[in-house]
């Protein structure tokens, strides 16, 4: 089973993803550093989560580059933000985010965007190796 | 590395937090002493350093307010003079820089001054700015100008640290609306109390003395001219204010040191023309001139055009009356005389609704709310995540009575969550932003949602909820997550505002054209005149004292209602006589 790997550069919230996506079954990369993250996307990667907000590169911004980069372009991607204008949803779907999900979420709202985007991600895989 | 920036943000988070107040009041305020208090207030409540000072830009010199703890507040400036804008020191480089001025060490700054300083500091041994060993100063700037400064200091190295300097910046921000807003109104009115007097003048000479006194007293140009060129006539007028306060400035900087410098003669560095035109025929020109170099704002600008086209009027009316033309012929001169002086006031209002609708001020306070929701919603989420993983008992067994207690921090941490949308969505409405995403929906199923939601909130307080609901689809054209926000908001209004086992009632009736909703309750009341306010932000009204909370939900309705074209009012017998809510729908659209 691939790993969901998440990016978030405050620690108690990577924490938390962690601990639930953890108890929920799925394995886990989780880091606050960015070039820890990109080692780390060289791992077997079926979904990524991303903060939007960070100091030295935006969750927007990394999810534009994966997108475009044949390598990454076919893992889904769910933003995460405190910030919930309509601005920052718009500049995540057209970043090509498959989900945005508002900070504070509740575990169930967390589980339901996982689950929804991680078999897709699995099956699609499958289908390539097929 | 992660943890420093955690710490210092949290830091930063909380002076902001304690800024809040300060910062209402230094927009609010009227003159500058006042806004310059509450800037002093608000960086003594967090920084509080050795200390503060406030300056404004006037006539080639700073002069403001300082502020001691031990000596209170006083005048700026050596000897009270202020200081001049060719002169030294930190404060004069951020104004004419419009650059932050960070000086960790002032021992290490070669153009930093060891000047001194008002015999009264000197003799209290309280101060001297040679024992000031960290200094930040902010430039206060408006329209691109720098209008004003903000200094602090410290009697240490480094004693400032980002957070420092970050809220600096934020409240010179403010200060920067405030104070371009106060200058403006005093100007505004002056030149209306100008033009209501120059209709009562006889004779050009008249006109271009009173222009030249409206010029410098009231506009505060320091040099003007006034030229008629068909009469060969210049007036020339400077305003005395402006020389003394300059020369006082470059004086009472020496004070007690060697002389750097003698006051000079002036020399005029910007200039301002503009021509007032009669009939395409320049009659005259008005300029202003000032000996600060690029002083001129488009406020400026617009301030002089707007007294050229009265000095027109004015000019034109005389000519007139001189000519003695027959009766019809002045009769419709004086027609586009009105005419002119009626488009003028329009151009007035526009200008005075333009400025306070885009003013920086809002502009700043939407980024300093979206800034503070964000920070808040941060630790938020970590609040009710862990909370969730102890209830899901995967760090322990949970009893039952620990299960009661995390339901109340979770209830709290979702009202707080709540609170910080809230802020963000008053914003968005006063600014235009707000954004409805509307569909054909049956307004039934957002009634539903609502009862649902709002059932264990009456279920506490042992209340009831009547439900009087007709039968068939109540299909609207509208944002069901919006919607169900307003009623929710009526609905805990009604269960908060009443007693324990009292009865709500949620009906809904219709017309051929609207769906009406309403949420009727026996609490409190509300008294008649306050029936329309309860729906303005709190923040800005005096609030009524029955009234807790932060008073935000209902003006958000409203914006929501608005939005839907929709109308919301509330009507009550008075205090204690309960209170109905009601909202007008337009009935739309096919399922």
């Amino acid at each position: 089973m691939g790993n969901v790997l998440v990016l978030d550069d405050e620690l108690d919230i990577l924490n938390l993803v962690r601990i639930i996506l953890s108890q929920k079954g799925y394995n886990v990369l989780a880091t606050s550093r960015i070039d820890e993250f990109y080692s780390l996307l060289k791992e077997d990667v079926n979904l990524i989560l991303l903060d939007v907000v960070m100091p030295e590169k935006t969750g927007i911004e990394i999810c534009v580059e994966l997108k475009k980069d044949p390598k990454t372009s076919k893992i889904p991607i769910i933003l995460f933000s405190a910030s919930g204008s309509a601005e920052k949803r718009d500049a995540a779907i057209q970043a090509g985010a498959d989900a945005f999900l508002l900070k504070p979420f509740s575990i169930i709202q967390l589980m339901d965007t996982v689950n929804k985007y991680y078999p897709l991600s699995t099956y699609s895989k499958i289908e390539r190796k097929r | 590395m992660i943890d420093n920036n955690n710490q210092s943000n949290e830091e930063y988070l909380q002076k902001l937090a304690k800024l809040q107040t300060n910062v209402l009041n230094i927009v609010k305020a009227e003159t500058f002493e006042e806004m310059a208090k509450n800037v002093f207030a608000g960086i003594a409540a967090t920084i509080d350093p050795i200390f503060i000072a406030v300056g404004q830009v006037r006539f080639g010199a700073i002069r403001g307010l300082r502020y001691r703890p031990a000596l209170g507040i006083g005048i700026l400036g050596s000897a009270a003079g202020g200081l001049p804008l060719d002169g030294p020191g930190i404060m004069v480089r951020a104004v004419n820089t419009r650059k932050i001025c960070n000086i960790p060490d002032t021992r290490k700054d070669p153009s930093y001054v060891y000047a001194d300083t008002d015999p009264e500091s000197a003799r209290a041994g309280t101060h001297s700015e040679s024992h000031t060993l960290s200094e930040i100063a902010v430039p206060i700037i408006a329209q691109g100008k720098s209008i004003g400064v903000i200094n602090i200091e410290e009697a240490e190295v480094n004693a400032f640290n980002e957070s420092d300097q970050k809220i600096i910046e934020v409240l010179s921000g403010y200060a920067g609306a405030s104070l371009s807003n106060i200058l403006y109104a005093n100007r505004l009115n002056g030149l209306h109390k100008y033009t209501s007097q120059l209709s009562t003048l006889t004779s050009i000479d008249e006109i271009a003395k009173q222009t030249l006194d409206a010029m410098t007293e009231t506009l505060e140009l320091e040099s003007c001219v006034f030229l008629i060129p068909q009469e060969g006539a210049i007036y020339e007028k400077r305003l005395e204010e402006s020389i003394q306060i300059r020369k006082k400035a470059i004086q009472s900087f020496q004070f007690g040191r060697e002389r750097w410098r003698e006051v000079e003669d002036i020399k005029f560095l910007s200039k301002l023309d503009v021509p007032v035109n009669v009939d395409k025929e320049v009659v005259a020109v008005i300029t202003a001139k000032s000996i600060q170099p690029d002083k001129y704002t488009d406020q400026d600008k617009k301030l002089l055009e707007v007294l050229a086209s009265h000095v027109a009027s004015a000019i034109q009316r005389i000519r007139l009356e001189k000519e003695q033309i027959t009766r019809a012929q002045k009769l419709e001169a004086l027609n586009k005389d009105l005419e002119r002086e009626v488009q003028i006031r329009k151009e007035y209002e526009k200008e005075i609704i333009r400025v306070a609708r885009e003013s920086e001020v809002d502009k700043l306070r939407s980024q300093f709310l979206s800034t503070i929701t964000h920070e808040l919603r941060t630790p938020l989420t970590s609040i009710k995540g862990y909370v969730e993983v102890i209830r899901s008992g995967w760090v322990g067994e949970v009893s039952p009575e620990m299960n009661d207690t995390l339901d109340i921090i979770m209830r709290n941490t979702d009202r707080l969550s709540t609170l910080t949308s809230d802020l963000l969505d008053v914003q968005r409405i006063a600014t235009g932003r707000l954004e409805v995403n509307q569909t054909n929906i049956d307004l039934k199923d957002v009634i539903k949602q609502s009862i649902k939601e709002i059932n264990p909130v009456i279920a506490e307080k042992k209340q009831k909820l009547e439900l009087k609901i007709p039968e068939d689809p109540l299909t609207i054209t509208g944002d069901s997550q919006r919607l169900n926000q307003v009623l929710m908001n009526l609905l805990n209004n009604a269960s908060k505002f009443s007693k324990e086992k009292t009865t709500i009632y949620l009906k809904v009736e219709k017309d051929k054209e609207n769906i009406f909703v309403s949420v009727k309750d026996s609490g409190i009341g509300i008294k008649e005149a306050d029936l329309d306010r309860v729906f303005t932000p709190l923040a800005m009204i005096e609030k009524p004292v029955y009234v807790k909370g932060t008073g935000l939900g209902l003006s958000i309705s409203k914006g929501i209602i608005d939005l839907h074209n929709g109308e919301i009012w509330a009507e009550s017998e008075g205090e204690w006589k309960g209170a109905t809510f009601t909202i007008k729908l337009p009935r739309g659209g096919e399922l």
